[in-house]
């Protein structure tokens, strides 16, 4: 088990986002977390990656340091952890525009004090992977969505994040690109033994994932492996 | 596009209060400002002339240093509130709006800021304007009646800030007119030409060359205009070599950073070495004022001091002058201060997207400062040395002069200097808060 949440609970003003919540993520595995508007997944996707703190309920980590309660953990520590322990792709990449495609994959290891030259060259190997060689001089902007996207996935793979959490990482894209996208996704995370949690809107990515999260007005409503 | 379409666009929207705010205050300082300025002005106008009308000199004198300062912390705030909607009016453009309409709700809606500002503004000089009261003029004390500007004067006086901020907003708007895309996916990263270096060159040195003609015998009109031509010219030229040279050197850093807050610094930077100059301009201007501000003190206590017997009137006029150079200081490092506040905001509300990025990344608040302040540290060198040699250039001679006889000069252009770099420092750690909001939030930002 990599991540154990219980009794999540989130409000935003007198609305209830999570409502007693409680989720396990094992190694390996991809969890699509589905829900109509406003049921809260983004919400239980931001919770568990340490983005907002929950108003009550814990979330148990599993790092090399040992058991950690993310939930608990103050600002600067929560920090820390999404830079090691995290990786993220979100639907318009959460890439740096100004930064070229390579500098924006190499930042998370420049930001754990890898020089700039050693974090240059990872950053081209894992765009070279991921099929972007040569373009690692491109601005975010002159990329196409699906390249943007190949960028946010290696940028995830750069730290060797154990968990990559997605939010809608397919919806801007049209179908052939979503789906090669996505299963860019799988292979360098559930592929690799690490674990994917994706929010999202879409049946066809939550059939390609292992396991099917749905939500419905902050509880879960059925929790169960993908068919 | 039909009128309501514009009407929806122009009203406020949730969360969009502090960017409302900001221009509005920054508005109403200029104002405040502006007004006191011209009231300053038309007490040394008003003194009986029986020389060559120095007195007028001085009046116009104090206008010319102001005018460039004041202008462009009114043309930041307007600026500031085309940008806010900047997205917005891209994605109208993407659906076919036309150009003159993205044009015309920018100029519309910072037309009534400025607007909103400048009435406020009238308050501001409410309150301060009766303190001038305490300032001797020509040798006697200004009656309470005098500081006051007529209502022509000041709704004047507005409706220049009015044009100001239109004619700013509608120039901020260029890259979303000329290119929609570029904006809205953020892919063009401007390279000023250095074309622009000449055009400063040339302007420096037509400066000079007017400044070591200029005499006597040109008589009051003749040498209020030189002087105005010539200090309007090179504080106007500033704003077009400062981005040059910040975008210069950013590039050199660029190809040296080796942290990540140091490579998004140069970045940041590279993306609009406008945007970054604008953000340092008032030190740029501060200090371009400070050298001649502080050479004329300099030189009027080498006069004062020395051996030849100055006559009563002569003294006089020079407490005059002296009064006028730090009320031109004073109020150069007050519009620094505010337009170092309102830029540094703004800043961190524009590049909001950004830092929720870098959050979610795992960079800390602390590099996210760091980054904040690298990214202030070299355009605020720049903007700090550059004009200050730039007006050494100018007035060579007089500051030839007083490094000799007053050194205390040298000390006072370094003070000055220091303080702006100070402001700068203060105002970017003053903007954490708004930072930390910003990160609070963090799906308002995306």
């Amino acid at each position: 088990m990599r991540i154990s949440a219980t009794g999540l609970v989130q409000h935003y003003g007198a609305t209830v986002a999570l409502d007693g919540v409680a989720l396990t993520v094992r190694d390996g595995e991809s969890i699509a977390i589905m829900g109509p508007s406003g049921s809260g997944k983004s919400t239980l996707l931001h919770v568990l990656a340490g983005i907002i703190r929950p108003d009550a309920g814990e979330v148990l980590l599993r790092t090399a340091q040992g058991m950690v309660d993310v939930a608990a953990m103050a600002d600067r520590q929560r920090s820390a952890l999404r830079l090691t322990e995290f990786g993220f792709v979100f639907q318009q990449g959460m890439l740096i525009p100004e930064l070229t495609a390579a500098e924006n994959v190499a930042m998370p290891l420049l930001l754990t004090g890898v020089s700039r030259a050693a974090a240059g060259g990872a950053a081209e190997t894992l765009l070279t992977e991921l099929g972007l060689a040569g373009l690692g001089d491109r601005r975010v902007g002159q990329l196409s969505g699906g390249q943007a996207q190949r960028v946010a996935i290696a940028r995830s793979k750069a730290t060797q994040a154990n968990v990559i959490f997605a939010d809608e990482p397919t919806g801007a894209l049209d179908s052939r690109t979503a789906s090669d996208v996505l299963g860019v996704l799988l292979a360098a995370t559930a592929g690799q033994g690490r674990s994917l949690v994706v929010v999202t809107h879409d049946e066809e990515v939550a059939a390609r994932c292992s396991r099917v999260v749905r939500l419905r007005d902050g509880r879960i409503d059925s929790d169960g492996v993908s068919l | 596009m039909r009128p309501h379409a514009l009407l929806l666009l122009l009203r406020p929207s949730r969360g969009d209060a502090s960017t409302v705010a900001l221009p509005v205050l920054a508005f109403a300082i200029v104002g405040s400002v502006e007004y006191l300025v011209a009231a300053l002005a038309r007490l040394f106008w008003m003194v009986p002339d029986d020389g060559f009308g120095q007195y007028k000199i001085l009046a116009i004198g104090l206008l010319a240093v102001l005018v460039i300062p004041a202008g462009t912390l009114g043309a930041s705030a307007a600026r500031l509130s085309a940008r806010r909607r900047e997205d917005r009016l891209a994605v109208l453009r993407l659906f076919g709006a036309s150009a003159a309409w993205v044009r015309g709700i920018a100029v519309v809606e910072a037309s009534l800021l400025a607007a909103a500002g400048a009435l406020i503004g009238v308050i501001g000089y409410a309150v301060l304007a009766p303190l001038l009261v305490w300032l001797p003029v020509a040798g006697h004390s200004t009656a309470f009646g005098e500081v006051w500007l007529p209502a022509w004067m000041l709704a004047l006086l507005a409706l220049a800030l009015v044009v100001v901020s239109a004619v700013s907003a509608a120039l901020g708007l260029r890259r979303v007119i000329i290119s929609p895309l570029g904006v809205r996916m953020r892919t063009n990263a401007p390279r000023l030409h250095w074309m622009r270096l000449v055009i400063g060159a040339g302007v420096l040195a037509g400066g000079v060359i007017l400044l070591r003609f200029t005499s006597v015998n040109w008589g009051a009109a003749g040498i209020t205009a030189a002087i105005v031509v010539v200090l309007v010219a090179v504080m106007s030229v500033l704003n077009l070599v400062g981005p040059f040279l910040i975008g210069l050197f950013a590039r050199r850093r660029l190809a040296r950073a080796r942290t990540a807050e140091e490579l998004i610094a140069s970045r940041g930077v590279l993306e609009s070495p406008a945007a970054a100059w604008r953000q340092v301009s008032g030190v740029g201007l501060a200090s371009f004022i400070a050298v001649p501000a502080g050479s004329v003190l300099g030189f009027l206590t080498m006069v004062e001091n020395g051996t030849t017997a100055l006559e009563p009137e002569q003294l006089m006029f020079f407490g005059d002058v002296r009064t006028v150079v730090i009320a031109a200081v004073a109020i150069s490092y007050l519009l620094v201060a505010c337009s170092i506040g309102v830029t540094q905001a703004a800043a961190v509300l524009e590049r909001r997207g950004l830092s929720v990025s870098l959050d979610r990344l795992g960079m800390p608040l602390r590099v996210m400062e760091r980054a904040r302040r690298l990214a202030v540290a070299s355009p605020l060198l720049i903007a700090a040395v550059f004009p200050a040699l730039a007006a050494t250039v100018l007035v060579a001679p007089v500051v030839g002069v007083t490094v000799f006889t007053a050194p205390l000069f040298i000390v006072t252009v370094v003070v000055c200097i220091a303080l702006g770099v100070l402001l700068v420092r203060l105002g970017v750690t003053a903007t954490t808060p708004v930072l930390r909001r910003v990160l609070a939030e963090p799906d308002r930002a995306l």
